[in-house]
C-alpha cells in the first residue's frame, strides 16, 4: 500500500452515479470497462445486476444506485469500475456499476473536506469527505466500507427469502 | 532461508522413509533380495548425510548404526530375519519422531541398545575379516562412479559452467578426468560460447549417487549428464554403461578394463580397510553395479502458486479462444495457422498445469503396507495384501482426504471381515485372507477398490440394529442393496453396536461424509461367506471437473456428470400437468425440481423439456431444463464472499467464449427435496 502523504496530490477517478459525482482513488482501481451483458445470478437480489469476467476471476457487479438509492438514469455510457478493496484483511475484485466515469482528477489529500454531520443523504460511513472543484461538489468514497462484503451477502441472502 | 531448507529435508526424509517402508515389507517377503538390501542401506545412507547438513544430529548418529548394520548384511555377515525388520521398522519410527520432534529418548535408547548388540553379534559371528567395525564402516561409503557429463550447446546461455561443475566433482574425492573436445579446443569453444566438448570422469567418492545428483548436476537436463556406480573388483559392467562406452572407444571390451583399471590407477585412499572392503565383497554380487540413472528428484511448491498457475492458464485457454474467434473474421490463413498451434500448446500448457497437482496413488497405498503387516500381527491372521493400480495419479489434496476413510476400510476388513486361520481352512479357503486394493481411472474418475475374501457383511445382524434404531420397520421388506446402504447412513452405528456387527459399520458413515467433502461417492457389494468390496470414486482433481452445461432461461448451469444418471426429454404438459411434483423414472416416481422455479424464472413455455435424472448418495431426484446445451470441462472459480449465502451454486466457470455459467450444487438440491 501507498503511504498516506497529505501534501502530495493523488489522482481520483471521477465517476457519477445518478445526478451526483463521487471519487475513488486510483490506487483502489484496477480497470475500468465498458458496461457489458453480465452474466446474472440466479436468486441474488437486484443491486447484484451479475457477475463478469474479469482477467480469469469471476466478480460480482454491484449496481450503485441501488447501493445508493439513487435514480437509474439510464446513462448510455455505463461503466463498471473494477476495484480490490479489502474485506477482512482478504483482497476482493468488484465491479461498480457506476453511470459514467468522467474523468481522473487530481488534488492533496489535505483539500478533502470532512462530512457534516447533517444535510447528507448518504450513510456518513461511506465517505472520506468531500471536495469542491468548479463549484461542484464530489464526494470521496471510502470504497472499502461501501462494499463490506459481509453486509452486502447477509442483504443477499435477505432479499432472496 | 534456512527454515525453507529444513522444510525441504523433512519432506525429503518423509519421502524417503515411505521408501524404507515399503523395501523393508518386501524385504520381509524376500530376505536375500540385494537389490532391495542396496536401497535399505542407500536411503540410510542418504538420510545420514542430509540430516549432518541439516544439523539433526541424532538423525545421523541412528542412521549410521543402521548404515553398519547393512553393511553387515550386504557382505552377508549377517542374515535378515523377522528381528532385522521389526529391528529397522522401528528406526524408521524413531526417525520420524525425531523429525518431528516428538524423540522420546528412552525409546531412542532401547532401539540403539538392541541395534548395537545386532551389529555385535555378528562381528563376533565372523572372524578374520575386519579388524574393526569402524573400518568396515568408512569403507562402506566409498562409491565408484564413472560420470558422462555432455552439456548442451547452449550451455553457456542457460548461465552454468561446465568447468565450475567439474569442479565441484573433484572436490568430492579422487577423480581422473578425460576431456573429449571435438574439432576446437575446450578454451576456444569456451571464447565463442559454444560448448561440444563432453567429459568422462572416474570418481572415487563416499558421496551417495543422489547427492551428486542433487549437488553438481541440479541444474542441468537428464540428457546431460549420465552417472553408473560400479564395482571396481567386477569384471563386468552394467550393459547401459557398456553401450556408452561403445560411443567413445572402438574396443568395448578394451574400454571397459581400462574404466576399471582407472579405479586402481587413483591415488591410494586414506583409509586402508577399503582394499579389505572389496576383497571381502565377493565379485559376483551384482549390487555393487546397481545403476540408478532416473532417479525421480522432486521440488516442493505451495499449492497455492499452483493455483495461481492454473487459474492464468485457464485464463490463457479462454484467450486464444476469443482470439480464434476474431481471427475466424479477418480469414488470414497463416493468423488461423499460428492460432491453432497456440491453440494446441496452451492445452498441452494447461494439461501440464493440471499435472502438477496430481500424485500417484501408490503414495498413499504402501503407506497401508504398514498398516496391514502390523494388524494382522496384532491380530493373528494371516493377510496377503496386493495393490494394483500404483500409478494411478489423483489431486494431493483428495488423496489427502480418503487417508483416513482408507484406513478405516481396511482395518474392518482384516478386523471383521477376514477370518482367522482355522476357520479359513475348516470353510475350504486358503489360509491366507486375501485384501486387495485396486485403483484405476474410469472416464474422468478414479476408482479405488478394496476387496477381501472373508465373510462379508452379517445383513440379517444389520437389519436387526436398523429396527432396533429405528430406522426399519420390524416387517419392512428391504433389498440387499438397501440394508447395506442402511451402514452409510449417519447416526446407524454406534459404539457398542460396532462391535457387535459382526460384519462392518464401523463408521461407515464418516468415511461416506469424508469423500463426498471431496465430491466422491461409496459403494458396498457383499457376499456371505464370498467378502466384500467397496468402491470408493473420486473425482482426479478438484479444480476442474465434467460438467453437463444446460439452459434455463438464459443462464448456463453445469451439473457435474458424475451425479448425473439420465437424461430424458419430456413433454411439458406431462410434467407440470400434475399437482405432485413427482416424475416417473424406471417404474419409480422420482421427486421432480423445476430449475425455473427455483431461480424465480417464468415458467417455460416450450413443448418439451429435459429431465437430467440426478443420482446422489442412491438417492434419485430430476431436474428440468430447457435444454442440454452439451457437455462442458469446467475449470471451477469461487463465486466468491459475496454469494456464501446463494445456495445452489457451488461454483462458476468460465466458457471458452468468455461468458459465465455455474456449477449447479446437487448436494444442496439434494437435502432441499428431503426437507419437503
Amino acid at each position: 500500500m501507498t503511504t498516506l502523504d497529505i501534501d502530495k496530490k493523488t489522482s481520483y477517478i471521477n465517476l457519477r452515479i445518478g445526478s451526483e459525482s463521487f471519487a475513488i482513488s486510483v490506487y483502489k482501481v484496477l480497470e475500468i470497462i465498458q458496461f457489458e451483458q453480465l452474466t446474472k445470478v440466479p436468486n441474488s437480489s437486484d443491486f447484484v445486476p451479475g457477475v463478469l469476467n474479469f482477467r480469469g476471476s469471476i466478480v460480482p457487479v454491484i449496481d450503485m444506485h441501488k447501493r445508493f438509492h439513487a435514480e437509474d438514469c439510464n446513462s448510455e455510457d455505463k461503466m463498471v469500475v473494477v476495484v480490490d478493496i479489502l474485506n477482512k484483511d482478504k483482497n476482493v475484485l468488484m465491479g461498480l456499476l457506476v453511470d459514467q466515469v468522467t474523468d481522473v482528477i487530481e488534488f492533496e489529500y489535505k483539500e478533502i473536506k470532512s462530512v457534516p454531520d447533517l444535510g447528507i443523504r448518504y450513510n456518513p460511513e461511506f465517505l472520506e469527505g468531500f471536495i469542491e472543484q468548479e463549484n461542484k461538489f464530489i464526494m470521496v468514497l471510502n470504497i472499502d466500507r461501501v462494499l463490506n462484503v459481509t453486509e452486502l451477502a447477509e442483504v443477499n441472502q435477505i432479499l432472496q427469502e | 532461508m534456512i527454515d525453507e531448507f529444513t522444510n525441504g529435508f523433512i519432506e525429503e526424509v518423509r519421502e524417503l522413509l515411505l521408501l524404507l517402508e515399503d523395501d523393508l515389507i518386501g524385504l520381509e517377503k524376500n530376505p536375500a533380495n540385494p537389490e532391495i538390501i542396496n536401497n535399505i542401506f542407500r536411503v540410510m545412507h542418504t538420510l545420514k548425510g542430509s540430516a549432518g547438513m541439516v544439523g539433526f544430529k541424532n538423525i545421523q548418529d541412528i542412521t549410521h548404526e543402521f548404515e553398519s548394520l547393512y553393511v553387515k548384511i550386504r557382505e552377508g555377515s549377517q542374515i535378515v530375519n523377522s528381528d532385522i525388520i521389526d529391528l529397522t521398522l522401528k528406526g524408521k519410527d524413531v526417525i520420524l519422531s525425531m523429525l518431528e520432534g516428538s524423540e522420546n529418548e528412552e525409546v531412542t535408547q532401547h532401539l540403539l541398545f538392541q541395534l548395537m548388540k545386532v551389529i555385535g553379534q555378528s562381528e563376533e559371528g565372523q572372524t578374520g575379516f575386519s579388524t574393526g567395525n569402524n573400518s568396515s564402516v568408512n569403507s562402506s561409503s566409498v562409491h565408484h562412479y564413472v560420470i558422462f557429463f555432455m552439456p548442451d550447446k547452449g550451455i553457456f546461455e542457460r548461465g552454468l559452467s561446465p568447468d565450475k561443475s567439474i569442479e565441484e566433482i573433484k572436490i568430492l574425492g579422487e577423480t581422473h578426468i578425460l576431456l573429449h573436445e571435438k574439432k576446437k579446443s575446450w578454451e576456444k569453444q569456451k571464447e565463442e560460447k559454444i560448448c561440444q566438448t563432453s567429459w568422462e570422469i572416474y570418481l572415487r567418492s563416499e558421496a551417495a549417487f543422489t547427492f551428486i545428483e542433487e549437488e553438481v548436476f541440479l541444474f542441468y537436463d537428464q540428457e546431460e549428464y549420465r552417472i553408473f556406480e560400479i564395482n571396481p573388483g567386477s569384471e563386468k559392467v552394467d550393459t547401459a554403461l557398456e553401450e556408452k562406452l561403445g560411443k567413445y572407444y572402438k574396443n568395448k571390451v578394451e574400454a571397459i578394463n581400462q574404466v576399471l583399471g582407472f579405479f586402481k590407477n587413483l591415488p591410494e585412499p586414506e583409509v586402508k580397510a577399503v582394499q579389505n572392503f572389496e576383497k571381502t565383497e565377493p565379485v559376483s554380487e551384482s549390487h555393487g553395479e546397481i545403476i540408478k540413472t532416473d532417479s525421480e528428484s522432486t521440488v516442493n511448491v505451495s499449492s497455492h502458486k499452483l493455483d495461481e498457475l492454473m487459474n492464468l492458464v485457464s485464463e490463457l485457454v479462454t484467450l486464444t479462444a476469443t482470439m480464434q474467434v476474431h481471427a475466424s473474421h479477418i480469414e488470414d490463413p497463416k493468423l488461423i495457422n499460428t492460432l491453432e498451434n497456440v491453440e494446441k500448446l496452451t492445452k498441452k500448457f494447461r494439461n501440464n498445469a493440471l499435472d502438477l497437482r496430481l500424485v500417484p496413488v501408490g503414495t498413499l497405498l504402501s503407506k497401508f503396507k504398514r498398516q496391514v503387516r502390523d494388524l494382522s500381527k496384532e491380530l493373528g491372521k494371516k493377510v496377503n495384501l496386493l495393490i494394483e493400480g500404483q500409478d494411478i495419479e489423483i489431486d494431493k489434496t483428495i488423496l489427502k482426504s480418503i487417508e483416513s476413510p482408507l484406513q478405516h476400510i481396511i482395518r474392518n476388513s482384516i478386523d471383521h471381515g477376514l477370518e482367522p486361520e482355522e476357520e479359513r481352512l475348516a470353510k475350504g479357503k486358503s489360509p491366507e485372507g486375501l485384501l486387495k486394493i485396486t485403483a484405476f481411472y474410469s472416464g474422468a474418475s478414479v476408482i479405488l477398490q478394496v476387496q477381501d475374501d472373508g465373510r462379508g457383511i452379517n445383513l440379517e445382524r444389520v437389519k436387526e440394529c436398523a429396527i432396533k434404531k429405528g430406522l426399519l420397520l420390524a416387517d419392512q421388506v428391504v433389498s440387499k442393496q438397501e440394508l447395506i446402504s442402511m451402514i452409510l447412513e449417519p447416526g446407524f452405528t454406534t459404539n457398542e453396536n460396532i462391535s457387535i456387527v459382526s460384519g462392518r459399520g464401523v463408521g461407515m458413515d464418516v468415511v461416506r461424509k469424508e469423500l463426498n467433502s471431496v465430491g466422491g461417492s461409496v459403494e458396498i457389494f457383499t457376499e456371505k461367506e464370498l467378502g466384500t468390496s467397496i468402491t470408493m470414486k473420486l473425482p482426479t482433481t478438484l479444480t476442474i471437473i465434467d460438467t453437463l452445461m444446460v439452459d434455463v432461461d438464459d443462464t448456463q448451469i453445469l451439473i457435474p456428470v458424475m451425479d448425473i444418471e439420465y437424461c430424458f426429454k419430456e413433454s411439458n404438459e406431462n410434467l407440470f400437468k400434475r399437482d405432485n411434483r413427482l416424475v416417473e423414472y424406471k417404474n419409480n416416481p422420482i421427486p421432480l425440481i423445476s430449475l425455473r422455479e427455483q431461480f424465480k424464472y417464468p415458467a417455460s413455455e416450450k413443448k418439451d423439456l429435459m429431465v437430467v435424472v440426478i443420482n446422489k448418495f442412491d438417492r434419485k431426484y430430476a431436474i428440468t431444463a430447457d435444454h442440454i446445451v452439451g457437455e462442458h470441462q469446467a475449470v471451477i472459480k469461487p463465486l466468491g464472499d459475496l454469494f456464501v449465502n446463494q445456495p445452489y451454486f457451488s461454483g462458476g466457470s468460465i466458457m471458452v467464449d468468455g461468458k459465465l455459467a455455474f456449477i449447479l450444487d446437487t448436494n444442496f438440491l439434494f437435502n432441499h427435496i428431503t426437507k419437503i
